[in-house]
């Protein structure tokens, strides 16, 4: 190839069969299961729940799932700083709490969709909590009286529609019984529900919840303050599907995870002959995934999100979801579009760091070990699905690594 | 004390001058056979078409041990030669600009009629950087590639010269020659910054060594007429590859040069040398591309065209044919050169100053595949304790 042009610099262009010197040698190997020494793919989900997903996801009437959102205010001060004099409070004279709409992920029914803030009558447990179970915990495990929740009264209700930023209850009437009430820790506070009357899909981001305060010194004074959810959960119904034999399964509320182990060989055959792959500089080496049909609604991701890998310190064969998790794999964030990836598609998840580490390392007992989970994990409520290593055909995943051995110099 | 701080100053100019090339350089015709060779000369030779064998006055360059004898004082000399070139060929274009110290020595006259010169010299250049596009087919799709390959270093001459006037007509002169020098090869491998594919470098180092030794002679038939002969030979030279283990030696050439200068009116020197170097002791097998024996021939003329008590201004022109000793495709490569210079000695012959421009061609489209035209500027600075 010519090298179009004069450089002025120390550069000679030629053709490439007419360069001088020692030459490099970039070859392309791509391996499955069976050209390797061992090949193991599984999937282990629990790592994260509702809790962190950093939405509330209130949905009814959709017929694909019906899901309530759980939120708790605590902490609130017993005193404030006024006029450079702590002051008692006296009582809460108003309280709204506001929501952002997310609408990239809602999905309402014609004329809108109408939000309820009711009140529970069971105490819950943020993190361990489910459609049907309120307590979940090492010694107390306790079920909703009602599953999704005891709801009690109705303190207020929005109308979301396609226009709204937000969504607003106003709780000035009721405002200091429940402040106290939450402020009192020596009470069970079971926080707020927020359903569905209608039918629809309202994600909603944390909420913030802004309270007047009047101090006892100045009776006739209202100040202002603002405080954030303390917890924010969503119990949903039905759960997720049992993962199907030979797939693959990343992301989602419950963050799945696929763990992979590979066991690269030293040398690998390439047109014919046998060249060293260890000790070669790896150019790039990706993890080919096969798409999967979307997981059937409403568990398929909701919209575009992204995995990475995460290098493990273990044996994920022998310490299965407790194997403990390493760094993350350099430049291995891939985005997964639910609306433009069709069955077959492949994903590549770049591990050119990944494997060049394997590369550089003497040790021939080190394998490949590796996660592919959704970054952040729980960011996005549905999941995405690939072919395992079990599968057949051209949906098993596949390493495929362009290397380049070192140049061999020698004397003139 | 003079003498002392000469050498201290020559220390310095070794260790900012070792060994060889004063920049990374470029020359794609070095990368045939051991490189190109490099004549340690200055910038007054230069301009003469490097005729350096025997000359009128002080004769700075490196060549003929003998040339020493008549250093009219204690002295320090160094050059500097930067070369800008045009490379082209079917497949290959470029402009390369270049640098290189190829000569510093520091004489001493030590007694009546013997003089002694330690310094360095230019021998073999390596440098030279080659790169091309090309496509690599994934099975993903293709994939668009930029490589380097680089050569950078040389082999440098170090020399001890003794010189002995045996009367006003003949001196004679030895030397010892210690060649030294590193090449260092590479090759780089780049991949559009959108690809996410990681380059490729690699590289190693060859050490070259190896001794020799030098002879001379000057005779004086008549004032005004300068007649000199010299031979230098090595037995070999060592390659050796540390990362490898490898080694490899190769056969030296004897090298004959031949040359004289004749002032044919007061202030008016012509002057002519040619050498031949045997480099075909080296075996075909040895050097890829092939190799022969080199020659040169060089005239020149030199014009003093101003003088007074303290400073004299000289004009100079020169031609010069030479013989390549490593072949490209196959054949010999030639280079042709027109040069001029001007010089100038100041402060009573304790200060010279010189610079030569030279304008040439190495080889042939035909016959090597590819033709470079240069321009070689050549600074030489001496200073003498007359």
């Amino acid at each position: 190839m010519i090298l179009a042009g004069c450089r002025t610099d120390e550069i000679v262009s030629v053709d490439s069969g007419d360069a001088p010197g020692n030459s490099a040698a970039t070859l392309e190997v791509v391996l499955d299961r069976t050209d390797v020494s061992a090949w193991l793919d599984t999937v282990f989900s629990g790592f994260t729940a509702p809790v962190d997903g950093g939405f509330l996801r209130v949905e009814a009437g959709t017929s694909e799932l019906e899901s309530h959102g759980l939120i708790r205010f605590r902490d609130f001060p017993d005193s404030v700083l006024f006029l450079d004099t702590i002051s008692v409070i006296q009582r809460f004279d108003s309280a709204r709490l506001i929501f952002i709409v997310d609408h990239t992920r809602s999905s309402l029914a014609s004329g809108g969709t109408t939000v309820q803030l009711r009140r529970l009558d069971e105490d819950w447990d943020p993190r361990s909590t489910t459609w049907q179970i309120a307590v979940d915990t090492p010694g107390v495990r306790r079920a909703w009286s009602v599953p999704g929740g005891a709801l009690g009264g109705l303190l207020g209700a929005a109308l979301v529609t396609a226009d709204s930023d937000s969504i607003a209850f106003d709780l000035d009437a009721r405002a200091d019984s429940f402040i106290e009430a939450w402020r009192d820790t020596t009470r069970a506070n079971p926080g707020l529900a927020l359903v569905i009357a209608d039918s629809g899909r309202v994600a909603l981001g944390p909420p913030t919840l802004r309270f007047g305060v009047v101090p006892k010194l100045q009776p006739d004074t209202s100040i202002e303050f603002a405080r954030t959810v303390t917890e924010m959960t969503f119990v949903f119904d039905p759960p997720p599907p049992a993962l199907p034999a030979n797939v693959l399964r990343v992301g989602g509320i419950d963050g799945w995870r696929a763990y992979f182990k590979i066991v690269l060989p030293d040398s690998v055959t390439v047109g014919g002959r046998r060249v060293s792959l260890r000790g070669s500089t790896i150019n790039r080496a990706d993890l080919i995934l096969s798409s999967l049909a979307a997981p059937a609604a409403p568990f398929g991701a909701e919209r575009s999100f992204t995995i990475g890998a995460v290098g493990l310190e273990g044996d994920p064969g022998v310490l299965g979801p407790k194997t403990p998790v390493g760094d993350r794999v350099t430049g291995s964030d891939v985005s997964i579009a639910p609306d433009s990836i069709d069955p077959g598609d492949q994903v590549r998840v770049p591990l050119t760091s990944f494997v060049q580490a394997w590369a550089s390392q003497d040790s021939t007992r080190f394998p490949l070990r590796f996660l592919l989970r959704g970054r952040p994990e729980a960011s996005i409520f549905g999941f995405w699905e690939f072919g395992a290593s079990s599968d057949v055909g051209t949906r098993v995943p596949r390493l495929q690594i362009v290397f380049t051995p070192p140049t061999r110099f020698g004397v003139p | 004390m003079i003498r002392g701080l000469l050498l201290a100053a020559l220390v310095v100019v070794l260790v900012g001058a070792l060994p060889g090339p004063a920049s990374a350089q470029t020359l794609l015709l070095g990368a045939a056979g051991l490189g190109r060779p490099v004549r340690p000369l200055d910038a007054r030779a230069r301009a003469m078409g490097g005729a350096a064998v025997a000359l009128h006055r002080d004769n700075l360059s490196a060549v003929n041990p003998a040339s020493l004898s008549w250093l009219g004082g204690s002295g320090i000399w160094g050059t500097f030669m930067p070369e800008s070139r045009s490379v082209k060929g079917p497949g290959i274009s470029g402009d390369v600009r270049t640098s290189e110290f190829p000569l510093g020595r520091i004489g001493l006259p030590v007694s009546e009629g013997w003089a002694v010169a330690i310094g360095f010299g230019g021998f073999l250049n390596q440098d030279w950087t080659a790169q091309f596009e090309d496509t690599l087919n994934l099975s993903s799709g293709d994939l668009p590639y930029q490589e380097t390959r680089q050569s950078s270093g040389g082999i440098s001459q170090f020399r001890a010269d003794v010189a002995r006037a045996l009367s006003d007509r003949w001196s004679v002169g030895v030397a010892a020659i210690l060649y030294s020098g590193e090449v260092r090869s590479s090759v780089e491998r780049a991949f559009p910054a959108s690809s996410e594919f990681t380059g490729y470098t690699s590289g190693s180092a060859v050490k070259y060594s190896g001794w020799g030794g030098a002879v001379g002679v000057q005779y004086r038939p008549i004032e005004e007429m300068i007649l000199g002969a010299d031979a230098s030979w090595s037995p070999h030279l060592t390659a050796r590859n540390d990362s490898t283990g490898q080694r490899r030696r190769f056969d030296m050439p004897l090298s004959l040069d031949v040359g004289g200068s004749w002032e044919m009116t007061p202030g008016f020197v012509l002057a002519t040398s040619a050498g031949w170097s045997g480099w075909s002791v080296i075996p075909e097998r040895q050097v890829r591309g092939g190799v022969n024996d080199a020659w040169y021939a060089g005239f020149g003329t030199e014009l003093r065209a101003l003088s007074n008590l303290s400073t004299a201004i000289y004009l100079r022109l020169g031609a010069h044919l030479e013989r390549l000793p490593f072949e490209l495709r196959g054949n010999a490569l030639s280079e042709r050169t027109f040069s001029f210079g001007l010089g100038g000695d100041f402060g009573n012959g304790q200060g010279r100053g010189d610079i030569a421009v030279e304008l040439g061609k190495r080889g042939s489209i035909s016959d090597n595949g590819l033709e470079e035209s240069f321009t070689r500027l050549t600074f030489s600075v001496a200073v003498f304790s007359h």
